[in-house]
């Protein structure tokens, strides 16, 4: 279910939001430079920490959305835990199968918990972002003055889908009404004409949209003005103070070869 | 000069399928006035404001603007864009920023403004139509009469002389749809000339001063509201209803024989209560 409040109403509001996104773009980088366990598992906590805090959501709602992401990757660590070997070799678990040995060595696991953690650290950061952040200030920082096709992209696709998905919605409760959805074929036949209306609707409304925009002198290129946002020295100071204490840990971690 | 802001001569437009939505439109519409549109569904209304700021060009026929023949090449549609500001009847088919403050800015960023004088716009456009409070919440969060305020602020900051909205109150409750008519008077009152839209005689009969009346794609008649409300013929033809305030003063007028015709309902509930 679409959330449309997501990003706004948080402690973090008055932020600077270019401010935001260094920050968590330079976490990113640690992140990703990751080479240890611990590190990554603490910034996992700390980014789940501070985002219930900031954002103002429920811990077990904030760990669903967590859970996505999660499974996504266990999935795609799982085939790097797993080695295969044609002989035995030292191992946690080995299963004979066939002519091969299907193996979880202890590097193998470690390797894949670390790409697990490191993985997950990330989206977390991206997660603090995104529920600090509204989107559209995100998309005033990164399009500043000059607009570019992406970013008028991500801003027009951004607006649409609650647009289009208040139309799907409209369209879904008249078809329930006339007692659709009943059964798999009824189901089947409702979804499709569903989504064929939903598009031509959208259809329809791009063009109007357009319409309205060449109105007001639209040139081919959305020229807006972003809002000024208010760089507060508090914020940056601590801002910078924990990105000097997240890469002091990196340092560390990667320095004494913790896990 | 003219003393018409807007002029149309035999103006047509046929959709690309042929369709003919509007038939020899011949219509004067004088400055600094408060213009109904009245007609029923495919009266051609909405093609004929979509021509007025150029979004549709017509297929024949001439229009001018304060007394010069409107081209539609790109410089003059910009001239054209300018002074004929157009609020569209659906708000989320029109608000495509993701903010508030940012959409009210996108018209006058077009007009190549400097970044202040658009700040001083989008401030004082949010400030006159009553949304200074939503200017950075997000479009989707807005109700709909917010959403409709926000889409004549849009216009409203590019400071045209001529505001044309398409049934600008449908689809309020009476009191947001009185309040955006009450917005339209003060902007009246500043000089600029309001075209409106409408199915709603009552309003029409109590806020224009000047009537056009529209049928399957022509005008059957423009002038002084009150003197076409009184003609039942053209009303009939155009199936509209007589405004209700008229057609109690037409039953009680033997009494009045001095007086003016009421407009508004308190002059008539004023009438009523001497007549008792």
């Amino acid at each position: 279910m679409l959330n449309p409040h997501i990003g706004l109403d948080n402690k973090a509001g008055d932020v600077h939001p270019a401010l935001k996104l260094w920050f968590v773009l330079l976490a990113m980088v640690a992140g990703l430079l990751s080479q240890s366990l611990v590190f990554s598992a603490i910034l996992l906590v700390v980014c789940g920490l501070v985002s219930v805090w900031f954002s103002g959501i429920r811990a077990g709602q904030y760990l669903r959305w967590l859970f996505i992401p999660f499974f996504f990757i266990l999935f795609g660590v799982i085939t790097i835990a797993i080695e295969i070997h044609s002989s035995k070799n030292p191992s946690i678990i080995s299963i004979h199968l066939l002519n091969s040995y299907l193996e979880v060595s202890q590097p193998s696991l470690m390797k894949a918990l670390l790409l697990l953690t490191k993985s997950l650290s990330v989206t977390a950061l991206f997660f603090m972002l995104i529920l600090t952040t509204p989107v559209y200030d995100l998309i005033a920082v990164i399009r500043g003055k000059r607009s570019s096709l992406f970013v008028e992209l991500v801003m027009l696709i951004y607006r649409q889908i609650f647009v289009i998905s208040e139309v799907a919605a409209n369209i879904r409760t008249a078809q329930q009404t006339r007692l659709a959805y009943q059964g798999f074929g009824s189901s089947v036949q409702s979804y499709v004409q569903l989504i064929s209306r939903t598009f031509v609707l959208s259809f329809r409304r791009s063009s109007d949209m357009y319409n309205a925009m060449e109105s007001r002198c639209f040139d081919g290129e959305i020229n807006m003005l972003p809002r000024k946002f208010i760089w507060k020295t508090q914020y940056i100071v601590i801002a910078v103070s924990a990105e000097i204490l997240l890469w002091g840990s990196w340092c560390l971690t990667s320095k004494l070869g913790v896990l | 000069m003219s003393s018409a802001v807007i002029e149309l001569k035999n103006l047509t437009f046929r959709y690309a399928d042929g369709t003919r939505a509007l038939d020899n439109i011949d219509l004067s519409l004088p400055y600094g006035a408060r213009v109904a549109f009245l007609g029923s569904n495919g009266a051609g209304k909405s093609t004929l404001f979509s021509i007025l700021n150029g979004v549709l060009k017509p297929s024949g026929g001439e229009y001018f603007r304060n007394g010069k023949l409107q081209k539609f090449d790109r410089k003059s549609l910009f001239e054209l864009r300018k002074e004929v500001g157009v609020v569209f009847q659906e708000p989320d088919n029109q608000i495509f920023s993701a903010n508030v403050y940012e959409e009210v800015s996108f018209g006058p960023m077009n007009l190549k403004l400097p970044a202040d004088e658009v700040h001083r716009r989008v401030q004082k456009s949010l400030a006159d139509t009553g949304v200074e409070e939503f200017s950075h919440k997000p479009a989707h969060l807005l109700s709909y009469g917010q959403k409709k305020r926000v889409t004549i602020a849009s216009v409203l900051s590019m400071e045209p002389s001529v505001l044309v909205l398409d049934e600008p109150a449908s689809g309020l409750d009476p009191q947001h749809s009185n309040e955006i008519v009450e917005l339209l008077t003060a902007l009246n009152h500043q000089g600029k000339t309001i075209l409106m839209s409408t199915h709603n005689v009552n309003l029409a009969y109590a806020w224009a001063d000047w009537l056009v009346v529209m049928h399957k794609g022509t005008v059957l008649a423009s002038g002084n509201p009150l003197e076409l409300f009184k003609d039942k013929v053209l009303m009939r033809n155009a199936g509209l209803d007589i405004p209700v305030v008229l057609e109690v003063y037409e039953r009680i007028s033997r009494f009045f024989p001095e007086r003016e015709v009421p407009v508004s309902k308190p002059e008539l509930l004023k009438m009523l209560e001497e007549l008792s």
